[in-house]
């Protein structure tokens, strides 16, 4: 019974942090969109972008470890 | 070309082009970066202060939580840069231009015109702005905006001698008397 408890636990914060990274990526992309809107110099909203996607990526990578473990 | 703003003529000449001064966003992002390592060392170190944390799926759930904070000053990093990059105030051969990105979603544009101008002060103020060479620009006017304020920007006392001469040779290049209008007929 503990154990069923605790994989209950795990999936609803499995489900819980996934909607928070998809929030952040949906602000992230609003924001970038309005860089990409807005900006005179095309290539620094590229450049950001990229750099932004980048970083977003790895911590969403490394964080699949404690997600695989839930 | 991409127009600074909306209301920018096909052949107005801009003379410059000035955001506050990258002193200050940077040390927001040296802030961000601190919290990041404020961050490593609260997932290296706090699992073992506290016993409970250290293994199990309490430890998974700290560190989901970590990874949220870091995504949170991912988001907060970038927000930092691009409302440095979208405020920005230009002066042209006759207006003066400020574009404030307010959050995400407010663009405030305000504009006023050379000739308006009837005073303009700068002051550096505090130990960085004066190390980094910045600070205010106000700029008074006789237009529906009473005040134009140029903030933190760089070399603030080249800025107002450009203001004062571009409005002296906006001055010296109107008709004194007014438009040369047709005789009413």
């Amino acid at each position: 019974m503990s154990e069923g408890l605790s994989n209950n636990l795990g999936s609803v914060v499995i489900v819980a942090y996934l909607a928070v990274v998809a929030l952040a990526g949906l602000l992230g992309l609003i924001t970038l969109a309005i860089l990409h809107k807005h900006a005179e110099k095309k290539s620094v909203a590229t450049g950001v972008s990229v750099v932004f996607v980048i970083l977003f990526t790895l911590i969403f990578l490394a964080s699949l470890g404690p997600v695989s473990r839930l | 070309m991409h127009k600074l703003f909306e209301s920018q003529l096909e052949n107005e000449k801009i003379y410059l082009v000035i955001r506050e001064h990258p002193v200050l966003p940077g040390l927001r992002l040296v802030l961000v970066g601190f919290l990041v390592i404020l961050g490593i060392a609260a997932q290296t170190f706090v699992p073992d202060l506290i016993p409970g944390l250290s293994t199990g799926i309490a430890n998974d759930i700290f560190s989901l939580l970590i990874f949220i904070y870091y995504f949170a000053l991912l988001l907060g990093g970038l927000m930092v840069l691009v409302f440095y990059y979208l405020s920005l105030q230009v002066i042209t051969e006759i207006r003066m231009v400020d574009v404030d990105q307010h959050g995400l979603f407010g663009r405030k544009v305000t504009e006023i015109q050379i000739e308006n101008v009837e005073e303009a002060t700068s002051h550096a103020k505090g130990l960085l702005a004066t190390i980094f060479n910045f600070g205010d620009v106000l700029v008074q006017t006789s237009g529906s905006v009473a005040e134009f304020e140029f903030n933190n920007v760089a070399h603030p006392e080249q800025v107002k001698k450009l203001i004062i001469d571009l409005y002296e040779h906006r001055r010296n290049s109107l008709p004194r008397n007014g438009p040369n209008l047709p005789p009413n007929n």
